[in-house]
């Protein structure tokens, strides 16, 4: 340790640099082509780019190149401990607030919204007012705006926030004979799950409270010592997943009754009748599927101990799937309609409401702030 | 293929770095010229053509000139004067097949780099023609030079005048491989870590200004912001692109001229432009300037003279007449420090001269930057905030405090601080006198390996995750 002069500690210097970028890049050569490819990412929820197609077509018109470069992206060795690191490196390194929007408040994670477009929210209200025209003839429409997480997180914490009191002051001037019934009020930051966007169905019950009594549903409002919570597992949500920020899973429970037991779930897109949940969901790769299956178009619940014929059509999104069970027992049917997954023309076919029926809106914040995912005529 | 991608990091770079440094050096201009033409043809597929269509013609401009040389010696030093008719038809060709292609001439595409090469074959031609150069006679060795792909896409404008020595046989060590990895690091850091931060910035900053909603939309915060991050933008992306050009060329055994010396610090314009994108500001002096007389004419004809180079300048950025204005008003302020402004500025304190450069400076990348002559009004009306509006939102005041640490680390290393850290670091770690010297002096090795290794992971890591990645220079 003494006798080397500070012209060779400068070549050892100089060596170690050498080394360590070759062994990385060469390093990752090699784990590239020596590890197999993924099919998918259960991470990020999506299918990762596989080998490019070579043919004469692909090279020439640079298709082979610009496939290549997404493959060597998707297809990286350890590639999710990078996106790891890459999180760690925006908040920690460069000290940004976020990491691709995602953030940390409160010990929940969130998810900022992109600043919302007025007419957007005046489209939404146009919407309403035509499926309302279209399907609630006897008068007995309504809508909730299910907030966003970020309502109770946002501003709250210095994230930007939009004016929610606004987007729901829009609605209410722009909708004529469609009741409103807020819930914004019953609900804060901890009724929503830590690690994803979705709110906890075990504390949602005066929100389901608000919302029967808010229809004036007599039968329904009320009665939840029926519930039982029930334990699904550990749930890590789409927001942990998807940012890469190191948190810990929620806890997954879900509200069971002789109703939610005995009711039967008809998917029309898949033609299948299935439970209210759906218990093998618990073991794929998002739990919050358990919840009336997840993402469907268009699903009827038929409860046979409704202690009248009422029916609900509810327009609604992933929120709606948690939310619905607890409004079952005031319900002989609910038809859940996804604008996001059918669109209007399609869906004339499929619904024909009863003279003893409920129309309920219920969307989340963000999708009123771009909506053109639930207006396709 | 641009250096920031995994397929160059971690496909092409490490394939060819290895095969170079394996084969004898009789095959490496050879290597090196597939390897640079498999780069180009990677973004530019069919354009390559083009650019050996040109390097090949300028290499036959070369020859012939030799021949003509060959001649003129044959003829006992008779003149030949179809030697300055050759220069010219050159010049003015590549002069032509570049501005067809820039300004989309018959719908032609633009390809990667043609501003960068169509400069170093005319330096060639230029050079050879005043004899400052040995022709070239081997086509390979000429068309390495024109096509080597560390400087191919963005330059550095690198000469053939200071590459003709280093053709043949140049001397590569590990001294010269470490610090051109030293280098390569440091410019993709720029180009990553920071450029694309500010880029995205830039993004998130015209969504929030786009929206017609609540109390989002453009301020005079979110208006300054904006320019600062583009004004830091530019800098990192071209500067570290540039770093990237050099450092890649000293891991090959060459040595590319810096590109860039601090511009942010100067305390004058001119200084500015002797500190910013030096090769484009040296091959103008060289190549147009002084053919035109430079400075040594008269006061008239040097004025004119100025304002061609700038004009010039401006439009070799692009058809746009941003561009042009933008040229001619940087032209127009060295006119006015050399006539007007010099005795002035001199009697300023140092902090007002860095001040009014950063001023002038800061006005130009905005006028860079805008593609309309409303959008230049529109932006420094809203600086100043007479153009209404909020002064902040939510958003202004949210990206501000997020993105703070990166504009203070952006200030930071645009000044030479980090790089005098650097030295004072590895001069207190190479004294061997105390114990603790000791133990510095065999930590430094161990830290440089680490940091390099770090920042290489880093930039893997927001590459794997697909982060904002333009190149700014990349169509110029």
């Amino acid at each position: 340790m003494t006798r080397i002069t500070p012209k060779r500690k400068a070549a050892l210097a100089d060596i170690v640099t050498i080394a360590a970028f070759f062994l990385i890049l060469c390093g990752g050569l090699m784990a590239h082509l020596l590890a197999g490819d993924q099919e998918r990412s259960d991470t990020e929820r999506r299918v990762l780019e596989q080998f490019p197609q070579v043919s004469a077509k692909t090279i020439w018109n640079g298709t082979f190149f610009d496939d290549l470069e997404t493959y060597g992206a998707d297809q990286f060795p350890a590639r999710d401990g990078f996106l790891e690191l890459k999180a760690a490196g925006t908040i920690w390194g460069l000290g940004e607030r976020d990491t691709e929007g995602y953030y940390m408040a409160q010990g929940q994670l969130s998810r900022l919204d992109d600043p919302p477009e007025e007419s957007s929210v005046l489209r939404v209200a146009e919407l309403y007012q035509m499926l309302a025209e279209q399907y609630g003839k006897e008068g007995r429409v309504y809508y909730t705006v299910i907030p966003s997480k970020n309502r109770y997180l946002a501003a709250q914490n210095g994230y930007p926030s939009w004016d929610y009191d606004r987007i729901e002051q829009l609605l209410r001037e722009h909708t004529e004979g469609i009741q409103e019934i807020r819930i914004s009020g019953l609900l804060e930051a901890e009724d929503y799950y830590q690690t994803d966007l979705h709110w906890r169905q075990e504390e949602l019950l005066d929100v389901a409270d608000a919302l029967l009594s808010g229809m004036s549903n007599p039968t329904g409002s009320g009665g939840w010592d029926t519930y039982t919570k029930t334990y699904g597992g550990a749930f890590l949500g789409a927001y942990a997943r998807q940012s890469f920020l190191d948190v810990q899973a929620d806890a997954l429970y879900y509200l069971e009754s002789p109703v939610t037991k005995g009711a039967s779930v008809y998917d029309w897109e898949e033609g299948v009748t299935t439970a209210v949940y759906e218990k093998a969901a618990l073991d794929g790769a998002d739990q919050y599927d358990i919840f009336l299956s997840g993402a469907k178009a268009l699903l009827t619940v038929e409860n046979p101990l409704a202690e009248e014929e009422r029916e609900l059509i509810l327009f609604r999104d992933s929120f709606g799937s948690s939310l619905a069970p607890l409004l079952l027992h005031g319900y002989s049917k609910i038809t859940l309609v996804d604008l996001r997954y059918i669109s209007r023309t399609a869906l004339e076919q499929y619904l024909e409401p009863s003279q003893n029926c409920d129309i309920l809106f219920a969307y989340n914040d963000s999708v009123l702030g771009s909506s053109a995912m639930i207006d396709r005529p | 293929m641009v250096f920031s991608s995994i397929s160059f990091l971690y496909f092409f770079l490490p394939a060819v770095l290895v095969m170079y440094y394996v084969i004898p050096w009789k095959y490496k201009n050879g290597l090196l010229l597939a390897a640079s033409l498999f780069f180009y043809f990677w973004g530019e597929q069919a354009t390559v053509f083009v650019m050996i269509g040109m390097a090949l013609a300028g290499y036959g401009f070369g020859r012939l000139l030799g021949y003509m040389d060959q001649m003129s010696e044959r003829m006992a030093g008779g003149r030949i004067p179809a030697r300055k008719t050759i220069c010219i038809l050159a010049a003015a060709g590549n002069g032509i097949v570049l501005a067809a292609f820039k300004y989309g001439w018959w719908g032609l595409e633009l390809p990667a780099g043609i501003s960068f090469f169509t400069f170093q074959i005319i330096s060639y031609v230029a050079d050879v023609y005043r004899r400052d150069v040995n022709v070239q006679n081997h086509p390979v060795d000429f068309l390495m030079y024109v096509s080597a792909f560390p400087q191919l896409i963005a330059g550095p404008i690198v000469r053939y005048k200071d590459m003709e020595g280093q053709i043949g046989r140049r001397p590569l060590g590990v001294g010269q491989i470490a610090s051109g990895i030293r280098m390569f690091l440091a410019g993709l850091g720029k180009k990553v870590l920071i450029a694309n931060e500010l880029g995205a910035l830039i993004q998130k900053l015209d969504a929030a200004s786009a929206s017609s909603y609540g109390d989002a939309g453009e301020t005079v915060l979110g208006t300054w912001l904006g320019a600062v991050a583009f004004f830091f933008q530019i800098y990192y992306d071209f500067s570290g692109y540039s770093d990237m050009a050099v450092g890649l060329g000293r891991m090959l055994g060459f040595h590319f001229p810096d590109n860039f010396d601090y511009p942010y610090i100067s305390a004058s314009v001119t200084e500015f432009w002797r500190r910013w994108h030096k090769t484009l500001g040296g091959w103008f002096r060289d190549y147009v300037y002084i053919p035109l007389g430079g400075n040594r004419v008269s006061r008239g004809k040097w004025i004119r003279n100025v304002l061609i180079v700038w004009a010039l300048t401006g439009i070799w950025h692009g058809a746009s007449w941003n561009f042009l204005v933008w040229g001619l008003y940087f032209g127009c302020f060295l006119l006015l420090e050399r006539l007007l402004l010099r005795p002035l500025l001199e009697r300023l304190p140092k902090v007002c001269r860095h001040l009014y450069t950063l001023a002038v400076v800061f006005i130009g990348m905005i006028i860079f930057r805008g593609g309309t002559p409303g959008y230049v009004w529109e932006q420094l009306g809203r600086l100043l905030g007479l153009r209404g509006g909020l002064s902040a939102d939510s958003y202004s005041l949210y990206y501000l405090k997020s993105y703070g640490r990166l504009l203070i680390v952006s200030v930071i290393g645009a000044t030479w601080l980090p790089k005098r850290l650097y030295w004072m670091m590895a001069d207190r770690c190479s004294r061997t006198g105390t114990r603790i010297d000791r133990v510095l002096s065999w930590l430094w090795p161990a830290a440089q390996a680490l940091v390099c290794a770090g920042l290489l992971l880093w930039v893997t890591a927001c590459l794997v995750g697909g982060s904002f990645n333009p190149f700014l220079y990349f169509r110029f």
